[in-house]
């Protein structure tokens, strides 16, 4: 192995290990403060920065358990699962799933969703651009368009089931200063995160839309995404439910096929 | 409706002038795109914009459109002996073919190793190996881009002892070899100087001039250890008069260059930044003049 690169695993070994600098034995010339200090200061860096990107990131969960349990949950997941990209658009992905391991989290059952929130907001933040389809284009569809008809989701659409009510909980230990309680018997919610022209929004999903959503997603057409949406609903109703995501404005765009042309619009 | 898209070509041709510039933080964005300040360019960092779309972008256009823009790097990781990160290439490609930025620059550290990231800059030691190996890079990135990139001196805390040569005669072989260009951080060498006991006349005198494209500026901390004090890169508070003396001294002897004021936390009002690029301006104007 080149000397360089011996170099390089030693010192980052030092630099997870939050006693380590054994690892740097005879690397590293010290005047005045010891080695160990110095190399501290790496050391409390690589904590302090992506532990605080993880507090910007999930500011809710923070919220809920406050700093000191934060901050330790963060640690270990940075000691865990540093980075593995040189840019901060991916960290904290892993978060939500971690949080689910973690023993402490256990009373919490309900707080991965709500750190899955709080990441999928990153991710539509972070989305391609893509036009927004509107009602008025969307109703100039013609009618024998029907049967082949494709809505295309935005790209920044996420969606979240959750055993628990998480966007409630989301919800009021964001907006409110005074947080309500949320009673967890309240069943499960589907989260709806995208970015619309006014920027990141949170939804609840009734069952039947979140169906719907979840086909279009994976591409089927909106006839049998209805379909669906009714077998998940049987109070469904498309014409609402498509007039609501259109004024959201998660849907991008409407494909359907014509003689032997498929248009866009 | 469509919401902006731009491609390629879409942007007036703005190098980096030889003035003081101010680097663009998030806080700032509302300030910029709203007021319009006066500054002479902005510099960003590359990876706030590795993103796909989204708000970042939206401001990068509006600013790129109305200001020379420079894009500094933190996470190449150029240094490591990992295989050059295709993907981060990749994107910090499409950035730099999408915005044309009048700069693009790294740093001489490394920052990951076994694939994963510090999100720290993290020393080299100034050998052949490490230059050899860095070179390579410098080289492969200069390549994919299509334009040469400037190099940042590093802050550091250890000295290993496996460096064999002063870090100026290790960034001058870097440029020379690579055709690549010198960033010198003012406030990094200061620090260093302090941390390390190094000459700064020494280091200024061994530097070639000639390679040096731009220089930041910006502040530190002091942080009391066991044996003695360090200093702190931490890019929060005004640069020291210490290091704006430093910077006339590498004014005087390595030349006129765009300076940039590199604050990037704690950050106050976007004047503040301003009247600390308004004194670069006043050193880089009076070098102007001798040479004139």
């Amino acid at each position: 192995m080149s000397s360089l690169r011996e170099l390089q695993l030693r010192l980052f070994q030092a630099l997870r290990d939050p006693k380590g600098t054994g690892a740097c034995e005879g690397l590293v010339r010290g005047k005045g403060p010891v080695a160990a200090e110095r190399l501290a200061v790496h050391r409390n860096h690589f904590l302090l920065s992506l532990t605080d990107a993880l507090r910007v990131t999930f500011p809710v969960v923070l919220r809920l358990v406050g700093d000191d349990f934060f901050r330790m949950l963060a640690r270990r997941f940075v000691r865990e699962k540093p980075p593995t990209a040189g840019h901060l658009t991916c960290f904290g992905g892993h978060f939500p799933a971690f949080l689910d391991r973690q023993e402490e989290v256990a009373p919490l059952p309900w707080l991965p969703d709500v750190a899955a929130v709080e990441w999928l907001q990153q991710e539509a933040f972070h989305a391609a651009e893509a036009p927004v389809l509107d009602l008025r284009t969307l109703a100039a569809v013609p009618d024998h368009a029907a049967e082949s008809l494709r809505l295309v989701p935005h790209p920044s659409v996420r969606l979240l089931r959750s055993a628990f009510p998480c966007v409630r909980i989301w919800e009021t230990n964001h907006r409110d200063s005074e947080p309500a309680v949320v009673d967890l018997r309240s069943g499960g919610e589907t989260a709806l995160v995208w970015r619309s022209l006014r920027g990141v929004e949170v939804e609840r999903l009734s069952a039947g839309t979140a169906e719907l959503v979840t086909r279009l997603q994976q591409g089927e057409c909106f006839a049998a995404a209805c379909e669906a949406a009714v077998g998940a609903d049987p109070f469904f109703d498309a014409g609402a439910a498509l007039a609501d995501l259109c004024r959201s404005g998660a849907l991008s765009a409407a494909q359907w096929t014509g003689g032997r042309n498929t248009h866009t619009a | 409706m469509t919401q902006s898209m731009t491609g390629p070509g879409q942007y007036a041709r703005r190098p980096i002038p030889v003035r003081a510039g101010v680097g663009l933080r998030e806080p700032h964005y509302d300030h910029v795109l709203e007021h319009r300040p006066a500054a002479a360019w902005f510099e960003v960092h590359s990876e706030n914009f590795f993103g796909a779309g989204g708000r970042p972008h939206r401001v990068l256009e509006r600013v790129r459109r109305d200001y020379p823009v420079s894009f500094h790097g933190v996470g190449l990781s150029l240094g490591s002996t990992d295989p050059l990160n295709r993907d981060h290439l990749r994107r910090l490609t499409e950035l730099t073919k999408r915005y044309e930025p009048g700069l693009v620059s790294e740093h001489v550290s490394w920052s990951s190793v076994g694939g994963m990231f510090s999100n720290d800059l993290l020393p080299l030691p100034y050998t052949e190996e490490a230059l050899s190996h860095l070179c390579g890079r410098v080289l492969a990135v200069q390549d994919a881009l299509g334009r040469p990139i400037a190099m940042e001196n590093p802050s550091t805390y250890l000295e290993l002892t496996a460096s064999a040569v002063p870090e100026p005669e290790f960034l001058n072989a870097l440029a020379g070899r690579t055709g690549c260009t010198l960033l010198l951080d003012v406030n990094n060498l200061f620090v260093n100087a302090v941390n390390h006991g190094w000459d700064t006349d020494r280091y200024l005198g061994l530097l070639d001039g000639r390679h040096v494209a731009e220089y930041h500026l910006a502040g530190h901390t002091r942080r009391r250890l066991s044996g003695g004090e360090i200093l702190i890169d931490t890019h929060n508070a005004p640069v020291s008069d210490a290091v704006w003396s430093l910077f006339d001294a590498a004014v005087e002897r390595l030349g006129p260059a765009p300076a940039l004021i590199e604050w990037d936390s704690d950050l106050p009002e976007l004047g503040v930044l301003q009247t600390e690029a308004a004194r670069a301006e006043a050193v880089l104007e009076s070098a102007r003049v001798l040479a004139s």
